[in-house]
Parts: C-alpha cells; sequence; structure tokens
C-alpha cells in the first residue's frame, strides 16, 4: 500500500510523519507546479474553486509516482470543500481504476480514531491516539517555525532563506516527542538572530480560506513576497489549530467567534468566521493592513469579504482582497501587493488614519 | 401602522404568499419590491462583490428598494431545513450583508430558521405583537399558502417535454427564468420544473441524494434522476458563482451523459446576453428534435 | 442555373456563398463586418452577384449572430442559428465527423457529432481571451501580418505559460514575458497554447473528442493554432477546404431543405444591395429594464424590431 495525499503546505511534513506512523508507506507526489494545476484543470468541472483544482492535480501526479492509495478531507457541510471528493474519485478512478480512494471525515474525530484507521491500517484505537497527539506536537512544532521565519524574512530575507532550509530538514527529521523537544529548541537558535524586530515595521494580518493561507503554491507564496518587501506577515491560521478545533480542544475559537459576532451573527460555512475574528483580533493588536486571500467564488469567505469591508470602514485599515484562481498571473499579484504595502506605508508615514473608499479594493478580476 | 417590507427575491418564490398572508393577518402593512428589473439589478451590483451569484446580487437592490419605504424587512435566516440540510454559505450569510448595507435606515427581522419554520415565525409574530393567541391564528389561516407552487407543466400536452432545473429563486424571477421559460415555449416544448413533483420525491434520500447535504441542491438532484427517462431533454439552469451547483451540476451533466438525455447547462451572470441565451436554446430544441426524428426511443 | 443563398453574419466578419443544387460552391466571399452589419451585407452581395452570373437563387438563407437582421433584410426562407449550420454543412462533407471545433471573431464552439447528427454543443460563457479578434489585436500589436502570425509559433523554440481569464491581464502578462527577453516567437507559441487551453478548459470541457476532429472558423487559418490543439489534443485536425464559409453554406443547404423543390422563396434578389436600409435603436423608458430596441427600416418603412422584454414592439410589426 502506497499511500499518498494533496500537499499542505509546511504542514505536508507533519501529516506524512503521522502516516508513517500508522505503518503507511507514503509516496509525496512532486511539489506542485504548473503542470500540476493545468492536470488538475483539465479534469476539474469549470465553475469549481481553485483548492479542487491544485489536489487533484497532486492526485493524478502522486499515481505517476506509484500511489495507489489516495485520502482525502471530506465532510460535506455548508462548504464545497467536503463534497470533492465524490467528484474526485469518480475522476480519479477514470484515470487508473484500481486506485483506493479514502475520503477522511473531519468532523467525526471518534469514527476516525476508533473504526477508520484502525480498519485501514490494522493497527490498534490507541496507536491512533499516539499518532494524533505526535501529530498535534509535530505541526506545534511548524506553526511555531513558521512564526519564526516570517520575522527573520523581515530582518535578513537571504539568511532566512537558507536557516528554513536547514530548519525543515530538523523538522522532518524529528520522530518522536524527544526529537520534537530538541528540534524546537534548535530552531529557535537558528533564527535568534531575528529575535529583536525593529519599531516601524509595517505589520500585515493574513486572513482568509484556510488552504490558501497555507499552501505557498496556491497563494503565490505570498508570505515570501511579502517578507522580501520587509513586510511583517501575521498568520494565525496553522494545521496544528485545525486539528485542535476537529478534537474540540481549540478554545481560542470561541473568542474568535465572538469577535466575529459583531458582522457575521451566523457561521455561513467554511473559515468565515474565523477570517473575520482573525481580521478583528490583527486589528485591535494593531497591524497596518489586511490581506484577504481566497479562492475565486469561494462561497463563505465572500460573505467574509462584505464582513470586512465593514470593518475596513469602522476601523480604519486598509484591507486587500485577493481572489484566486488558475487565471491568477503572479506579476498581477505582486503589483497588487507592493502597491497595497506603499499605500500602508505612506497612512504610516503620515501618521494620519485614512479612509479607504470602497472603490479602491483592489480585486485581481 | 409599521410597514413591513419583503423583498420580491430568494426564498419570496417560495414563501411569499405565506409571508405576505401571514402579516397581513396581524395587521400590518406589507411592501413587496418590484419584480426585478435591470435597475433593481444594477442597485444591488453597487453592493456585493462582483463574484457573488446573481440571486443574491438581486436581492440586495431588492433591499436597496425597500430600504428607505419600510420600517423593517422581514428577511429570515434560513440556516437549516429538512432535518438537518443546510441551505447554502449566501443564504446564511445574507442577512449579514443585508444588516451592512441598510445600516440604520430599518429594521431587519430576520428569525433564523434551524428545522423551525413554524417556531421562528411565531417568535416573529409573537415579538411585534405580543399576543399569541393572534399570531397562531394568524399562522393558521397563512399555512394553506405554504404549498403554492407555480407550475408550468401541462401534462395533457402530447408535446416533447423539457425539465427546467434551476432553484426556484431563478427560475420564478422574471428577470432570469422568463426569458428562458418563453424561449423553450416558442420552440415548441412542454415544461416541467421540479415544483410538479411532490415533496416525497424531492425529499428522497435514496442513492447518491443522501449525500447531498444541501437541501435545494438535493431537491435539484432528485427531480434529474427521476425525470431523466422521462423528458426529451435536461436543461440546467446555473449562475455564475453559485457554489452548489458548480459541483451537483457537474455530477448531473455526468450522468445524462451516461443516460444518453440530452443536457443544457446555461450559466447566467449579470452579463449573460438574451441573444446568447436565446442561441444556446434554439441550438439545443434543434438538436434534440433531430434526434427525435432519427431516434423514436426519446417519445416517453 | 437555380442555386442557393446562404449569408453567415458574424461579429466580426460576413460570409456569403452561392451554392448550386448538387452543393458545390459556385461563389464564395467575405467581408469585414466593422461594426456594420448592414454595409457588410450589401458589399457581400454585390461580390456574390458578380462571381455567379446567370444563376437563379430559388432560396436563401442567414446565420450568424445577426442572423435576424441579414434575414428581414434579404427576405430569407430560413434563419437557423450557426451551430446548426455548421453541423449541417460539416456532416455532409466529412460524413465521419464527430467534433467540430469552432473558433470564430468573437466567440468559439465546439459541436458534437454521432452518425451525421449533432448530439451536443458548448460555447464560450465567459471571455476566453481566446478568439479571433484577440490574436488579431495582439498581432497588430507586436507588428506581425495576422497571416503570418501562425507561422511564428512554428519557429518557437518552447512556449511560455500565457495567464489569464480575460483579454487584457492576458496582454499584460505577454507585456511582461517579452519585458523578461522572450522572444516573439515563444510567446506566440504561448498566446497559441492558451487560447487552446482555454478553448478546452472552458468551452469543450466534459465533452467527448473524437476523431475525425474538424476546425473552422476564423482562427483556423493560424497554423499555429492548429498545431497548438493537435498537441494537446494527441489527434490530427482537420480543416475543411471551405473552413471559413461553412457557417454560410450550412445556411444555403437548410435553405435547400426548407425550400424541398416545392416552396417558393421569398428572397428579395441582389438588389437588395442598392436598397437603402437604416438600423436605428432606442432605449425604451416604460419600465425600468429600459430595454434597447432595434429598429430596422427599408426604404424609410419599418420592417422588424427587436430587443425588448415584453414584446410589445416587436409584436407591433409583426
Amino acid at each position: 500500500m502506497k499511500v499518498a495525499f494533496p500537499y499542505f503546505g509546511y504542514d505536508t511534513i507533519a501529516l506524512k510523519n503521522f502516516l508513517e506512523m500508522l505503518g503507511a508507506e507514503v509516496v509525496l507526489p512532486p511539489l506542485p507546479t504548473e503542470r500540476t494545476l493545468s492536470l488538475g484543470t483539465k479534469y476539474s468541472p469549470e465553475l469549481i474553486c481553485l483548492p479542487f483544482k491544485i489536489t487533484l492535480g497532486n492526485f493524478i501526479e502522486a499515481l505517476e509516482a506509484g500511489a495507489d492509495t489516495l485520502f482525502m478531507a471530506a465532510g460535506a457541510r455548508k462548504c464545497r470543500f467536503g463534497y470533492y471528493h465524490f467528484i474526485q474519485e469518480t475522476i480519479l478512478k477514470q484515470i487508473d481504476n484500481n486506485v483506493d480512494f479514502y475520503p477522511i471525515s473531519q468532523y467525526t474525530p471518534f469514527e476516525f480514531i476508533f473504526q477508520k484507521m484502525p480498519k485501514i491500517f490494522s493497527v490498534s484505537p490507541a496507536r491512533v491516539m499516539k499518532s494524533i497527539n505526535f501529530l498535534l506536537a509535530h505541526s506545534r512544532l511548524i506553526e511555531n517555525f513558521r512564526k519564526l521565519v516570517r520575522q527573520a524574512r523581515v530582518i535578513d530575507f537571504t539568511l532566512a532563506s537558507i536557516h528554513e532550509k536547514h530548519a525543515l530538514e530538523i523538522i522532518a527529521d524529528a520522530i518522536n516527542l524527544m526529537q520534537i523537544r530538541k528540534a524546537r529548541k534548535e530552531i529557535k537558535a537558528l533564527f535568534n538572530f531575528a529575535d529583536d524586530l525593529p519599531e516601524n515595521i509595517i505589520k500585515v494580518g493574513l486572513v482568509g480560506e484556510i488552504y490558501l493561507m497555507l499552501e505557498p503554491f496556491a497563494n503565490h507564496d505570498i508570505e515570501k513576497e511579502l517578507g522580501k518587501m520587509g513586510v511583517l506577515v501575521l498568520n494565525n491560521r496553522s494545521l496544528y489549530r485545525h486539528i485542535k478545533h476537529l478534537l474540540h480542544i481549540d478554545f481560542d475559537r470561541i473568542k474568535l467567534n465572538h469577535r466575529a459576532y459583531k458582522y457575521l451573527k451566523e457561521s455561513p460555512g467554511g473559515e468565515a468566521l474565523n477570517t473575520v475574528g482573525e481580521a478583528r483580533t490583527f486589528i485591535k493588536n494593531g497591524v497596518d493592513g489586511i490581506i484577504h486571500i481566497f479562492p475565486f467564488t469561494c462561497m463563505p469567505e465572500n460573505i467574509a469579504l462584505e464582513a470586512l469591508q465593514k470593518m475596513s470602514d469602522d476601523y480604519s485599515v486598509p484591507i486587500l482582497s485577493l481572489s484566486i484562481d488558475e487565471h491568477t498571473s503572479k506579476i498581477g499579484l505582486l503589483t497588487r501587493l507592493e502597491a497595497f504595502i506603499d499605500i500602508l506605508k505612506r497612512v504610516k508615514n503620515q501618521k494620519a488614519v485614512s479612509r479607504v473608499p470602497r472603490s479602491s479594493l483592489l480585486t485581481p478580476h | 401602522m409599521i410597514k413591513i417590507g419583503i423583498p420580491r427575491a430568494l426564498f419570496y418564490f417560495r414563501y411569499g404568499e405565506f409571508w405576505q398572508h401571514f402579516f397581513r393577518n396581524l395587521g400590518y402593512e406589507i411592501v413587496v419590491s418590484p419584480s426585478t428589473n435591470k435597475q433593481i439589478l444594477e442597485q444591488g451590483l453597487k453592493y456585493v462583490s462582483s463574484e457573488i451569484c446573481l440571486p443574491v446580487k438581486i436581492i440586495c437592490g431588492h433591499i436597496e428598494v425597500l430600504k428607505n419605504q419600510v420600517d423593517a424587512i422581514f428577511l429570515p435566516r434560513f440556516v437549516e431545513l429538512n432535518h438537518g440540510l443546510y441551505t447554502c454559505p449566501k443564504m446564511i450569510g445574507i442577512v449579514d450583508i443585508a444588516q451592512i448595507q441598510v445600516g440604520n435606515a430599518c429594521e431587519i427581522l430576520s428569525p433564523k430558521i434551524k428545522d423551525n419554520f413554524m417556531l421562528a415565525h411565531f417568535q416573529t409574530g409573537l415579538k411585534l405583537t405580543g399576543n399569541p393567541i393572534k399570531v397562531i391564528k394568524a399562522l393558521n389561516r397563512a399555512i394553506p399558502y405554504l404549498s403554492h407552487h407555480k407550475k408550468l407543466s401541462n401534462s395533457e400536452d402530447h408535446k416533447q417535454r423539457i425539465l427546467l432545473l434551476s432553484h426556484f429563486y431563478n427560475l420564478w424571477d422574471d428577470f432570469i427564468g422568463k426569458d428562458i421559460i418563453n424561449s423553450f415555449q416558442s420552440c415548441g416544448f412542454d415544461i416541467a420544473t421540479k415544483e410538479d413533483l411532490p415533496d416525497k420525491v424531492l425529499k428522497s434520500d435514496k442513492g447518491f441524494a443522501k449525500n447531498i447535504r444541501w437541501v435545494y441542491e438535493r431537491e435539484l438532484y432528485n427531480a434529474f434522476q427521476y425525470y431523466s427517462d422521462k423528458v426529451a431533454g435536461i436543461c440546467n439552469i446555473i449562475s455564475f458563482g453559485c457554489g452548489p451547483d458548480s459541483l451537483i451540476g457537474e455530477i448531473m451533466s455526468k450522468q445524462a451523459n451516461e443516460y444518453k438525455t440530452p443536457f443544457l447547462q446555461l450559466i447566467i451572470d449579470e452579463h449573460t446576453s438574451k441573444t446568447g441565451i436565446n442561441t444556446r436554446i434554439e441550438a439545443f430544441s434543434e438538436i434534440i428534435n433531430r434526434n427525435y426524428q432519427s431516434k423514436p426511443y426519446l417519445t416517453k | 442555373m437555380e442555386a442557393y443563398l446562404g449569408i453567415d453574419v458574424g461579429s466580426i466578419s460576413t460570409k456569403g456563398v452561392v451554392l448550386s443544387k448538387d452543393y458545390k460552391v459556385i461563389a464564395s466571399a467575405y467581408h469585414r463586418t466593422q461594426g456594420k452589419p448592414v454595409e457588410a451585407i450589401k458589399g457581400l452581395l454585390k461580390e456574390l452577384q458578380n462571381q455567379s452570373n446567370h444563376t437563379k437563387i430559388i432560396g436563401a438563407g442567414t446565420t450568424g449572430s445577426a442572423r435576424r437582421l441579414a434575414g428581414v433584410m434579404l427576405g430569407a426562407d430560413i434563419v437557423k442559428n450557426e451551430i446548426i449550420a455548421h453541423a449541417v454543412a460539416s456532416s455532409y462533407y466529412y460524413p465521419d465527423v464527430r467534433t467540430i471545433i469552432e473558433v470564430g471573431g468573437q466567440d468559439s464552439k465546439i459541436i458534437i457529432l454521432r452518425d451525421g447528427i449533432p448530439i451536443d454543443f458548448a460555447m464560450n460563457n465567459v471571455c476566453a481571451a481566446g478568439t479571433g479578434s484577440f490574436l488579431e489585436h495582439q498581432a497588430t500589436r507586436l507588428g506581425i501580418p495576422i497571416e503570418e502570425f501562425g507561422k511564428y509559433a512554428l519557429n518557437a523554440k518552447f512556449g511560455v505559460t500565457i495567464a489569464g481569464r480575460c483579454t487584457v491581464f492576458a496582454e499584460s502578462d505577454m507585456v511582461h514575458k517579452a519585458q523578461m527577453g522572450i522572444t516573439t516567437e515563444d510567446i506566440i507559441r504561448g498566446l497559441c497554447d492558451a487560447i487552446v487551453r482555454n478553448y478546452l478548459n472552458t468551452v469543450a470541457k466534459g465533452k467527448d473528442i473524437k476523431p475525425l476532429i474538424l476546425f473552422q472558423g476564423g482562427v483556423a487559418a493560424n497554423i499555429g493554432v492548429k498545431t497548438a490543439f493537435e498537441r494537446a489534443l494527441e489527434q490530427q485536425v482537420v480543416i475543411p477546404e471551405n473552413f471559413l464559409v461553412m457557417g454560410a453554406i450550412g445556411a444555403a443547404m437548410l435553405a435547400q431543405e426548407y425550400i424541398n423543390d416545392s416552396k417558393i422563396t421569398k428572397f428579395a434578389g441582389f438588389e437588395t444591395a442598392n436598397t437603402k436600409f437604416i438600423t436605428k435603436a432606442f432605449e425604451c423608458k416604460d419600465c425600468p429594464n429600459s430595454c434597447e430596441v432595434i429598429e430596422t427600416f427599408r426604404q424609410d418603412q419599418i420592417i422588424d424590431r427587436y430587443g425588448d422584454r415584453c414584446g410589445k414592439w416587436s409584436e407591433e410589426v409583426k
């Protein structure tokens, strides 16, 4: 059994190690490229959102790399994401009839621990729980690393990139809790040159749909690009938090939902409440601007967009909305980012709080 | 007297008559916005992101029309229906968008409906009047209007039948559906819609339908399954940016291919031209007719 | 000699043929529409008349986006949409055809046929940055004659990826690629690939593309796009001899089918070219829909009106 799953940013390592702990042989497809996207687009429904296309491309490339068992997160609710697997399975079965496709429902942790995983990998529920515990520790390490590298990029982008590679090796090699503890210290030491950030730095809060926020290929490496411009990116979304949420132990969510309540009285599904709650938290903690990134025609995020727009007016904080699909050109995206950062700098220098009228909302379409 | 506004959009096309009777029975003046027209749509376009689907843009236009002439706009928040099935993110979020849009111009009455349609309406009535008996009476007298559905099909006719597969808020909105219905009728077809089917068929959870947790998508899918061997062709009207349709529409079009039922997907948005729609419908009906002449198995 | 007339009025070009009873093209002509369909149709008629002496038109059909206007002007016997016209003509010349790719001036379509009968079709919904007018615009911008455009693509060493949902974004991406120092040949090949990719991912999505594949419409003249299609489909793509006027041929065939040797044509004659036609548009203010109503006058007499949602203007003329 050769197992594969779609890329999920830096957290791919954590998911890979998790499956390996359960005894699976993991075949990672090649890193997503233009080819991945065009393969995915070729087989996808025309009007579907971007994550479908990239993950489908990952699956096709995984099959080419020799995988025979595919895992996909599922759980049909309000958002389209939970339905991806129905169509992806049909498409993939057409390409390779012998493939085993396992949709993993996100919202049934007990079934996951006691039935699904034990059945697929013939392991005990205790081992699954142990692996989940490790997954939590590992993804927490990655969350921590991402925070450090974001700060480091602002101070010295080249040095940060070199250390980033090194840190990723350390993370990949950590395969038990002891090593994770050790890895945390080593990574902290690697990035200690960025412990003190200059006062006048531009801070931007990144919010939006989780896949677009975490997968660098999907978001055109937005965090790196902003880091190159000397901007500190704040991104509170991570696999660690997501898993905690699915296990119902993410207590920060309550606070976020409470903060979002002023604008959204009911969850429209997906990550919309998170987006609005996080944006409000960022603004309260003093960021210069908010970048809202989501797949083109994403339903929940388009509702969040309206709320963010109102928030931008209420608190006089500029917001840049980026809706991304397979037609988005990186150059166009960079132009918008640069322009947005320039605006933030001017606002900051003048110390005058200016209102950003709705018409200046920069969307790529 | 308090004036209550009801936008003639989205859920109006299913519950409109019920609402009007309910509030009239309670003794309120009802203002229903006029049928959608270009002007209303254009007002709506100003308020929401261009990626959002056409029906939501339209309802924002209706809210704009109403907000300055009524005291409150009645816009329930439909979250769950039919035992835990969801509407869709935009249906849930439209109330928040509307709240931002109207600001202080008027109030928005939005009972949250989570599988408690009657209770939610009762609570709204109680909040307005404070008289439970009056509210129950008003509800009782309005209930018969819940089952009033528009129908086009005339089964006595022996014309060929086309299934128009779309959400009620697309099909019955004059601005979106009328031209399409007219085009098909002038091509000589009898038109079937999902409104012709009894609830039992629409709400069925047999087969793939049980996986669909969007209440209206499940209805569309069930109607599709029911009609797929009973009609000469199926026309699926999707508004650009409709998330659920982008998935279920794809599944249906694949299955129609397997069943060999002619299937036309019309994707509409505010830029859609009448000519473009007509060209497609004409070609589609021509294809059905040419098939019909050479392959008589399509007559059922 | 008796013959049939077929006219295809598209947004960019107007095409016409005179077709003999045994489906031979006696005369064919091509004109730019240039936003003036009436003038284009008149010019076309003159040219067709010059080419086809001693023929008597016993049936006329129109197709294309301005088929209605052309039909009213000419007194056409049949007005049919371009999908059926293309299908009819193609399946006569190529009985085995199962896929028709048609890329015209402003729209593109796919028609799927089985046993000579059209069973499925699709047209571009959103601006696909992949139609003739876009190619032409880019050719002008790069200073290359449109006829040579395709050859440049063949000389490319590799293709670059051009991103963009619509023409404006695709163009800005191209400009940037050129600024990065990529050769014109490579950019043109990238453009041809982008057009094909967009076509296959939107218009032809989910369609069962089987041989024989015909490629027609104005863009079929571009060898670069043809090879890009062959590369993407990994199959041979055939360009019919009359690829430009297939729609018009289909219209003429449909006219013959309709006349069927028994009906008498309503065709107003080639003299129509000398008749004065005026088209006017006004915005009806009777309701908030503010429809734009288009009127056509022949010698100051109104012959057609359309464009109103409610039908009160158009019915008045009938």
